[in-house]
């Protein structure tokens, strides 16, 4: 019997919705099944009463990757998306009440230094210097026409898509930030202890403290100061635009579809089977589920050998990403920027991990680090008129050694709601319409990422490259991987060059395997 | 004397200095703090996955 679909996509985030377009284009007749009511995954918005809050990612950094991919598809990516830069990049609030914005502009913020380190202008500039040579690097990337989807696999292909001149420059910081700690990096540039925050705190994202996290995160301010971006609309916009490309090319996206498991015959997949108990036929089919939804749940342990299910499971997920909603009744004076960071001197930044998160313990509010995030601050229609949206990052972990997430994450989202009000932002706590606060265990289950993952799996060296789940099963032939545990990994264009990977993968295997 | 027999005089010798290895590995390892015994026991875990984790 012949299969219903070429393609069976699981999961309509960026990284699905990105294959589905490649594969689309190339005639394939593709499905994308997505068990929310929803697009986008982790890249989305979701509303409530008006309000509009990221459900995960709140902004783009290397936006220049999506022109490229817009390129692969032949299309203009202006008819489909409109940036805007996020200026200043943060607020800073210090434990002293003092705060800061960090401009993007290099020389306005070169001021910013002056004004509390002085003897630190020259280090940034230096800073500014080295940071710049990586950027070319990727700027000279992004200048290189990208070679005809099939190549991209090829090692040639590759290789001439990545050698430039500016990469030779580039080895001497490359190898210093490889080599070293973030700690020592950024003690290498900046002396006060206030500037090395403001360009060393990056490394929250990788989850990990400073003494313990590569290097190469800081190169991560300087990025931010060539430009984050926040799509209008929110950063539902992003898989909004995929999946309108990738109907118009002929594909199939369902809403509200979960799958419940794959079909293996012959240990081959060969479709899926929904919870409402309908079966879909498929050549092959693409899960950008996290490795072990895809591993445990939808092939199945039964289907796998002992080695691999151990594997799967043992594999560290990255740092959970929990996170308070709040829809404010009126506009904060506080709130002056997208984004702003309210943390404790950096050395009690980089203790949160020894003395709290690694041991299961919740500290005080007061001795948290905090990332606050406004989207209204850009685009004032994610909210009711004259109203903002605000969410909160902090750190902690998933499982709590002697509590409850479930039971204690509201009254511990007021505590942190109470804490700001005193230090930073005055009238929050008045000002607070409606709270929704999503632990990582809560996380988990709203978007089915094993333990709230920001990041799918740990961003260590052990488990990227060769070490993070392959793009083809090994497992399962004729099953694909797409998504945040696959390479490259961190965020929302990774996640989309995972989609790119497999659509290349995958027009290869079509002459010489799946056939 | 063939290579053998030359390997096998020395084995004591091997012997004690493996056990020694050990013990002072032992006494290090007992010696650190919390901290820095996770961090030795992830990395043992983190090598002994590598293999599998290409397979996958
Ligand atoms: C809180 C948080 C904040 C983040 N912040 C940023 C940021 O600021 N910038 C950035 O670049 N990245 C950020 N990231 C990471 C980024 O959001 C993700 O890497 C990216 O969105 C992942 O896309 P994806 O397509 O791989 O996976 P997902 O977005 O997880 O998509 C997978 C989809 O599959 C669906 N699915 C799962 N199981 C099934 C099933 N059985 N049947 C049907 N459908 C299923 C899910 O519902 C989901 O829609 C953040 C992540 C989190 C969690």
């Amino acid at each position: 019997m012949a299969e219903q679909y070429d393609v069976i996509v699981v999961g309509a985030g960026v990284s699905g919705l990105t294959a589905a377009c490649l594969l689309s284009k190339q005639g394939m007749r593709v499905v994308v099944l997505e068990r929310l009511e929803r697009l986008g995954g982790c890249c989305s918005n979701y509303d409530v009463r008006g309000f509009r809050p990221e459900v995960g990612a709140i902004f783009v950094i290397g936006h220049e990757f999506y022109y490229k991919l817009f390129e692969l598809l032949d299309l203009r990516l202006e008819d489909y998306l409109d940036w805007k830069v996020i200026d200043p990049v943060y607020y800073v609030y210090f434990e002293d009440g003092s705060a800061y914005p960090l401009p993007r502009d290099i020389d306005a913020m070169a001021e910013v230094v002056r004004s509390i380190s002085p003897e630190d202008v020259d280090g940034y500039y230096r800073y500014c210097r080295d940071m710049g040579k990586l950027f070319h690097v990727y700027l000279a990337f992004l200048r290189r026409p990208l070679p005809a989807l099939q190549d991209l696999t090829s090692i040639t292909g590759l290789a001439r898509l990545a050698a430039n001149r500016e990469l030779i420059y580039a080895i001497p910081v490359n190898l210093k930030l490889l080599f070293r700690n973030m700690d020592r990096c950024v003690r290498g540039y900046f002396r006060h202890p206030r500037i090395q925050l403001m360009f060393g705190w990056e490394n929250l994202y990788a989850g990990l403290p400073s003494h313990r996290c590569t290097g190469l995160f800081t190169a991560m301010a300087h990025f931010g100061r060539m430009g984050y971006y926040y799509p209008r609309g929110g950063m539902i916009a992003i898989p909004t635009a995929l999946a309108r490309i990738a109907e118009g090319l002929g594909a199939e996206i369902r809403l509200g579809a979960e799958v419940k498991s794959l079909i293996v015959k012959g240990g081959e997949a060969r479709g899926v089977r929904l919870a409402d108990g309908t079966a879909l036929t498929s050549r092959a089919v693409i899960s950008t589920a996290h490795s072990r939804v895809t591993y445990l749940k939808l092939v199945g342990e039964e289907n796998l050998p002992s080695w691999a299910v151990r594997t799967v499971k043992r594999q560290p997920c990255s740092i959970p990403a929990p996170l308070i909603h709040m829809g404010l009744s009126r506009k904060l004076e506080g709130i002056r920027a997208h984004m702003s960071l309210v943390a404790n001197p950096r050395e009690q930044v980089d203790n949160i991990w020894a003395d709290y998160y690694d041991r299961g313990l919740l500290y005080r509010p007061a001795d948290g680090a905090y990332l606050l995030v406004c989207p209204t601050f850009d685009d004032p229609h994610l909210a009711p008129e004259g109203k903002d949206v605000l969410s909160v990052f902090y750190i902690a972990p998933y499982r709590l050694r002697y509590h409850d997430w479930d039971r204690i994450a509201v009254d511990w989202a007021w505590e942190v709601v109470r804490f700001l009000d005193h230090r930073c932002l005055p009238g929050l706590a008045d000002a607070v319409e409606w709270l929704d606060s999503v632990p990582p265990t809560e996380l988990e289950r709203r978007l089915n990422v094993a333990e709230g993952a920001f990041f799918g799996i740990e961003m260590s060296l052990t488990n990227m490259g060769p070490f993070r789940p392959n793009y083809r099963s090994r497992l399962v032939p004729r099953l694909y991987l797409a998504g945040q545990c696959t390479n490259p990994g961190l965020g929302v264009p990774g996640a989309m060059i995972s989609g790119v990977a497999d659509a290349a993968i995958i027009l290869n295997d079509w002459t010489r395997r799946l056939g | 004397m063939d290579r053998s027999s030359v390997t096998r005089g020395r084995a004591p010798l091997i012997a004690a200095a493996l056990a020694g290895g050990l013990l002072v590995g032992f006494a290090v390892a007992f010696r650190l703090e919390e901290e820095s015994r996770r961090r030795l026991r992830k990395a043992f875990f983190e090598l002994r996955e590598l293999p599998f984790r290409v397979m996958v």
